[in-house]
């Protein structure tokens, strides 16, 4: 974690190059990863020895039990908790490496997230929690607010724009995250579980919205037991059992 | 440091508190009557020990008098600290009501010093308020209070000088204090990883996490 190559506040993002995708090999590459949670004197691992390689372009579904570690391993994707051993790359980024406030601004460039549940913030509307992401973008406001309801309608939600999350249904809280995830535009769509919570009408708008931007080009990941998400056209499915990565079932 | 544009323009802050209504006006009375009643039994408490070691002047009522002074000195102390108490409690209670809302911004990449910036303007404007709502309030019913003390004593001469010192001071206290109190939750990285297995499971109990 010491030496020059080590990143700090005072780099500019701007510095990195994320952005040219052409010069990115993978999406997410993950060489030997473990994670291992102290909880007391009790270890356990959460994670052991992943090794996992995802396209700029490809579509990945990982199933397994609950506690297996899948949300452990979406957590490390998305720059939000950090491996233990091995390492983590990102559009060939190494951002174990980095300190808290470039990860939090990587994960806010590079990967929307949709979670399973509380996917928005309560005291913002639909809009709002739509253009919240696009917090360090240079563009006028009046043209993040274009974008945001750009791509509310893309998710049909044009009638709800102002409605805060408790006067939306599970369904449409979702799509509004779903909105949220694209804000930035990212490479990376990180899902977990994103249709658990759904009615099938929701969960099948959900799907199509998650396959729609697989076919755009983005990198798009997720934790389910869906078996319509693990069966859509093209998908690699990865089974993930007591912390161990399987390939393809 | 980064700027955000859009934080800034868009200040969500008044906005927040005025879409809990229910709550932020819970916790601006609830504030508002603390800091009044201290207030109150602090000045009033000081002028009753003046009035106590005058009237308690006289050789036989001097032991009773220390007894007086004591117990109300206690008082204005215990009143101090319950107030201190009950302030930190409510605004350090209410950003753990938004851990939540905390974790879910961190996990989509929000700056910590964005959402310190965004939250401890809530608290501040909630605490702030309070603090003046309620030191006028307290203020005015020590008003009253020397008004009626002055008609049963007639032969008391009230000083017309105001005890702004104290007023300030309290005010003072009660901001620090306040502001102390809302910082914690903010950066307990427990709230985070809380907020963040909700997110993910729905409910906020499992959390697998000794940082």
């Amino acid at each position: 974690m010491t030496g020059e190559d080590v990143w700090t506040a005072d780099d500019t993002y701007e510095d990195i190059d994320v952005d040219e995708t052409e010069r990115v090999s993978s999406a997410v590459r993950l060489v030997n990863v473990s994670r291992r949670y102290t909880i007391g004197k009790r270890e356990i691992d959460a994670l052991r020895d992943v090794t996992l390689d995802v396209q700029t372009d490809e579509f990945v579904a990982v199933s397994g039990p609950s506690g297996s570690g899948k949300t452990t391993l979406l957590n490390l994707i998305g720059a939000i908790d950090y491996a233990t051993e091995g390492r983590v790359f990102v559009m060939d980024v190494p951002i174990g490496d980095y300190d808290e406030s470039f990860r939090a601004t990587f994960r806010l460039v590079n990967t929307g997230f949709i979670f399973q549940s509380y996917n928005l913030i309560s005291t913002l509307t639909a809009l709002e929690n739509v253009m919240f992401p696009m917090q360090l973008s240079d563009k006028p406001l009046s043209e993040i607010r274009t974008d945001a309801l750009e791509l509310l309608e893309t998710v049909g939600l044009t009638e709800r724009v102002d409605h805060l999350p408790w006067q939306l249904s599970s369904g449409e809280q979702q799509r509004v995250a779903v909105a949220r995830a694209m804000a930035n535009d990212p490479p990376i769509i990180l899902a977990d579980e994103p249709t658990a919570n759904l009615d099938a009408e929701s969960a099948e708008m959900v799907r199509t919205l998650l396959r729609e931007l697989h076919r755009q080009g983005k990198a798009v990941i997720a934790m389910t037991h869906d078996e319509h998400i693990i069966e859509t056209p093209g998908a690699r499915h990865l089974r993930m059992i007591n912390g161990e990565l399987s390939t393809d079932v | 440091m980064e700027s955000y544009p859009l934080m800034s323009e868009q200040d969500y802050a008044s906005k927040d508190l005025k879409r809990r209504p229910f709550r932020s006006t819970l916790i601006l009375v609830s504030m508002t009557t603390v800091v009044a009643s201290t207030t109150f039994l602090f000045l009033f408490g000081n002028v009753l020990l003046d009035v106590t070691s005058f009237v308690t002047s006289s050789d036989t009522t001097k032991s009773l008098g220390v007894f007086f002074e004591t117990f109300i000195w206690a008082t204005i102390l215990l009143v101090l600290i319950l107030g201190v108490v009950v302030i930190s409690s409510t605004v350090s209670l209410e950003m753990v009501t938004r851990r939540k809302d905390i974790g879910l911004m961190k996990s989509i990449g929000t700056l910590m010093d964005t959402i310190f910036d965004h939250f401890m303007a809530q608290a501040l404007i909630m605490l702030g308020s309070s603090v003046v709502l309620g030191i006028a309030l307290g203020a005015f019913l020590y008003v009253l209070g020397l008004l009626w003390l002055s008609s049963i004593v007639t032969n008391l001469v009230i000083s017309s000088s105001f005890p702004w010192l104290h007023v300030v001071a309290l005010g003072a206290i009660y901001l620090v204090v306040g502001y102390f109190a809302a910082q914690r939750p903010i950066y307990n990285p427990r709230y985070f990883w809380f907020a963040i297995s909700y997110c993910h499971e729905g409910h906020g109990a499992s959390i697998l996490r000794v940082t």
